[in-house]
């Protein structure tokens, strides 16, 4: 038996009647073990055998009942979230209009009489109205600001909330610079009523107005930018399929994937998308991957090999058991990182928070004390000191200052997810710009961590293919590594081995076999003296291999030296130009191996590494790590395997192999899906990127602020009659978050380029 | 349920608010949406009882005192009389008077059918204002107490320049230069004035 739980939000309950009937209608079903309906929260807690019942039954019963079970995973739930999103914005850009459908006649009305060269339609009767009538003027006014304000309700909730507790943000500078501009206004309509006509020019509704609908603006293009964003995730979700074919009694049926169980068969048929991870039970296909390892060439899958989640089939039927559902998948598990990721903040971050949390009084202190100079300056002007109060607050509104680093973490990992370079924090993201020294893992990163043979050279009568015959069918009987190698070496020929009737290990020496009637011996030259086979000849070249860095084997048949046979850990072919890249960007390259120093030497040789530190075990590994930290660098480490674990998890920034083992890859900052290790340069670029973008939105959110708030406090006003209107204030401020979104999205124009220089 | 609470009391609140805003102004303005109208007509009393004469009921005469000029409401008819002679004693050749200027017996008159249109708010002076065909007008202050002109006869000097009056030596009258709204903008013109502060 399986118990599985679920919490199931219900639609349609109003009592605890309800909440009685749909548990009862639950309680009923066979299968069911215990289920607990909450009235307040209005959901079902229900632990089920997933053996005897599915999630269907449940919800028929459910809605047998009456109600309905609303959705929680998979596709239709991501699908509702994306609808709440769109809905949102939709409400978003509806204030916004709403807004602007008062806002922009209001600032007409407002305006259009005091244009000096210009008279714009209407002008005259504006003028008429402001002049003659200005009790209708001034309320006409009000009832035009009352719809913006409405609107922008959440300003004024959040805002004096946040002053209230002595935290205030960017809504309390709108709720405090807007509230001014209205009560100022309401206090000069009740003057003007009173018989102060002058009263009139001295009304701020549009500021209030203009202001309230310009945020509003500037959180629509916000909001669309961060859609765009988070694009990179819709891409990821998008590839999951929405249903499985499962058999169930023999028969086939096809069910939605949040039905799913660990252990369903499930059938796969060509050009279909494998729904959850599970292993082949049956049936031989290729299938393509691209989408989990960047690899185009579909990899050959039969029983017993695992397959993944939104993994194309290509060609054959295939079953296989269902081993990882939900949230478990290889998939869900990179939306996770991704998710993470761009939800993590970066240090860098820090930074532009602890300043708002400084700058928002000291602008409320700077726009208190700019307002009573002038006020006190201007010898009791309320008018231009009110101008003054609110042009401050508005113009150092620090919504770009929020904005900057959010936005190019965002757009920064989004771009390294399109590219196969997940990016787990915005501190990994933050740190790879600052790394010097690369420590790259041999087996599995610089190569390709299966051995293969390299080189097969005949020294006696028999021709190659013979020799590699009886040197194969004799290495069958071995499970060494290398001796596997040997054999696929045969298989890929399109050969098979032959009978082996003797076979002998020899541990640290090699072997001895009898094939086909003939002696065979495999090994070193030790095993060779050992068995009076004399190979002087071929010592030197036995030697040069060893120093390329390969596992040289002399083969000798019937006592007499036939030839050597060569094993080697093959060097993946981008290694040495992601070696040069990051040379070219000045970072330095360190190889880590246990392997010996010969091998490790001989490979670094290859791919361009000066610096080698061979025979490492892995429990030094990160000894090693922490010794080239002490030289003052910051450095990331490359690895696949389980042993690199611990080295990825102390250095800077950890970069797993995404082929690697799953202990690597969550010990890691940064998972290469691709498997490229030119990726590793790539990553480290697009680190400088989103760093360099960031600190240009902070340059230009504090340099939109810095110059704002001196001209807004009315500076410049007595040496050059400059002064900021709350609306062009309100306008810089928008325009300030716009250019910061903008220049985040310019990270969406990042290319992957090879032998990059930064 | 907690969030709609929430709206419930929000929004009737706000618009209580909002209406209680509006009847606070009305209320204000003695429930009037004019209320240049409604305190022109107060100041004009004020003035009325300081320099009022009328003969018939419903007629208003206010004289300025030096008797020069002066000011009439009858039967929703405004006019304006100016004694010519301080103009003639400074060149006036009426003959060269544009069309429009009605003189009768060495008098100036101007007149209009009342309406609120010819009503103004002169900002800059704190007066109200009956405005009459090319740039003349009769004001009086808002505020007697407070304005040092508490009714002002206010003349477009161009005209009279115009039929050889020197305009800077026009006994009684003063040549001055007036802050006026005119076209969205501020302007400064020239105006011959009568003033006088009643208070």
């Amino acid at each position: 038996m399986e118990g599985k739980e679920v919490i199931l939000p219900i639609g349609g309950m109003t009592c605890a009647a309800c909440a009685k009937r749909v548990e009862k209608a639950i309680a009923a079903l066979e299968g069911v073990e215990k289920t607990f309906v909450n009235i307040a929260t209005e959901k079902a807690a229900v632990t089920y055998d997933s053996q005897k019942l599915r999630l269907s039954d449940i919800r028929i019963a459910v809605e047998k009942a009456g109600y309905s079970v609303l959705e929680t995973e998979g596709a239709n739930a991501l699908e509702k979230q994306e609808k709440a999103k769109k809905r949102e914005l939709k409400i978003m850009w509806f204030k916004f209009a709403l807004s602007a459908l008062f806002a922009i006649p209001l600032l007409y009305i407002a305006m259009v009489p005091m244009i000096p060269f210009v008279r714009l339609p209407g002008a005259d009767a504006l003028d008429d109205l402001m002049m003659n009538y200005p009790l209708i003027y001034a309320v006409l006014e009000f009832a035009l600001v009352i719809p913006p304000i409405i609107v922008g309700y959440k300003f004024y909730t959040v805002g004096f909330k946040c002053l209230i507790k002595r935290s205030p943000n960017m809504d309390s500078l709108i709720a405090v610079g807007t509230t001014a501009a209205v009560v100022y206004s309401l206090y000069n309509t009740f003057a003007i009523a009173f018989g102060d006509f002058s009263g009139v020019d001295r009304l701020y509704f549009e500021s209030a107005a203009v202001i309230i609908t310009l945020i509003l603006l500037g959180r629509c293009l916000e909001a669309v930018s961060k859609g765009k964003t988070g694009a990179a995730i819709k891409k990821l979700m998008g590839l999951a399929p929405k249903t499985a074919t499962i058999i169930e009694n023999g028969a086939q049926r096809e069910i939605r994937i949040a039905e799913v169980c660990v252990g369903d068969m499930i059938v796969v048929k060509p050009g279909e998308k494998i729904p959850v991870d599970g292993i082949v039970c049956e049936g031989e296909t290729s299938i393509d991957e691209s989408m989990l390892t960047g690899e185009s060439i579909p990899v050959e899958k039969k029983q017993g090999d695992k397959v993944y989640a939104a993994s194309i089939n290509t060609t054959g039927n295939i079953r296989f058991r269902a081993e990882k559902i939900g949230n478990d998948t290889a998939l869900a598990q990179i939306i996770k990182l991704v998710e993470e990721a761009q939800g993590s903040k970066a240090p860098i971050a820090k930074i532009a928070d602890t300043v708002s949390g400084y700058f928002v009084p000291a602008v409320c202190i700077i726009a208190l004390i700019a307002g009573i100079g002038w006020l006190i300056g201007t010898k009791g002007d309320w008018g231009f000191a009110l101008n003054i109060f609110i042009s401050v607050l508005v113009v150092a509104c620090p919504c770009a200052l929020g904005l900057a680093t959010p936005t190019a973490i965002m757009v920064g990992t989004g771009k390294g997810a399109e590219n196969g370079i997940l990016i787990k924090s915005g501190e990994a993201l933050e740190t790879a710009h600052k790394i010097k020294t690369v420590v790259l893992d041999k087996t599995g990163t610089v190569t390709y961590g299966k051995p293969t043979v390299t080189d097969l050279i005949p020294l006696g009568d028999m021709d190659e293919k013979e020799l590699l015959l009886f040197t194969a069918s004799a290495e069958k009987q071995s499970e060494h590594p290398l001796a596997q190698a040997i054999v696929n070496y045969l298989e890929d020929g399109g050969r098979e081995a032959v009978k082996c009737d003797k076979f002998v290990s020899m541990t640290g020496k090699g072997i001895y076999a009898e094939v086909a009637g003939s002696t065979v011996t495999i090994g070193n030259g030790k095993l060779l003296e050992d068995m009076n086979i004399d190979f002087t000849s071929a010592e030197r070249g036995y030697e040069s291999l060893a120093e390329s860095g390969k596992t040289p084997m002399y083969i000798a048949i019937n006592g007499k030296l036939q030839g050597m046979i060569a094993v080697a850990d093959v060097i993946k072919p981008t290694s040495a130009e992601a070696v040069q890249r990051l040379h070219g960007m000045g970072i330095e390259v360190v190889m880590l191996t246990g392997d010996n120093k010969k091998t490790a030497e001989a490979i670094a040789k290859q791919v361009g590494i000066k610096r080698t530190l061979a025979e490492v075990l892995p429990q030094d590994k990160s000894e090693e790590i922490k010794k080239l930290q002490r030289e003052g660098k910051k450095v990331a480490m490359v690895g696949d395997g389980i042993n690199d674990a611990p080295a990825l998890a102390l250095a800077d920034v950890g970069i797993a192999i995404g082929s690697g083992t799953d202990v690597a890859i969550e010990s890691a900052d940064i998972v290469l899906m691709h498997s490229d290790l030119n990726d590793v340069p790539t990553a480290i670029t697009l680190s400088k990127k989103t760093i360099r973008n960031i600190k240009q939105n902070l340059f230009w959110a504090f340099g939109y602020n810095t110059i704002g708030i001196p001209v807004a406090a009315g500076v410049l006003y007595s040496a050059f009659g400059l002064l900021l209107n709350p609306m062009i204030a309100a306008a810089a401020m928008s325009l300030s978050s716009v250019s910061v979104l903008l220049n985040a999205l310019r990270l969406k124009f990042f290319k992957v380029k090879k032998n990059e220089k930064v | 349920m907690k969030k709609y609470k929430k709206i419930f009391i929000a929004f009737p609140l706000a618009a209580l608010i909002v209406i209680a805003i509006f009847i606070g102004v009305f209320a204000s303005s003695g429930w009037t949406a004019d209320v240049v109208s409604a305190y022109s007509s107060k100041a004009f009393q004020s003035v009325y009882e300081y320099l009022g004469k009328s003969d018939e009921e419903g007629s208003y005469l206010i004289q300025s005192p030096d008797g020069e000029a002066s000011f009439t409401y009858k039967d929703s008819t405004v006019e304006m009389r100016i004694d010519l002679s301080p103009f003639l004693a400074a060149g006036l050749d009426i003959s060269l008077l544009p069309a429009g200027f009605v003189e009768e017996n060495g008098i100036l008159h101007f007149e209009a059918q009342y309406s609120r249109s010819i009503l103004g708010y002169h900002s800059a002076m704190g007066h109200f204002n009956i405005n009459f065909e090319n740039k003349n007008a009769f004001e009086w202050a808002q505020d007697i107490p407070a304005n040092e002109k508490d009714i002002v006869f206010s003349l477009n000097p161009e005209p009279f320049e115009a039929a050889g009056v020197d305009v800077d030596h026009i006994a009684g009258w003063v040549l001055g230069e007036v802050e006026m709204h005119e076209n969205g903008k501020k302007v400064n013109e020239f105006r011959l004035l009568k003033a006088f502060d009643l208070a």
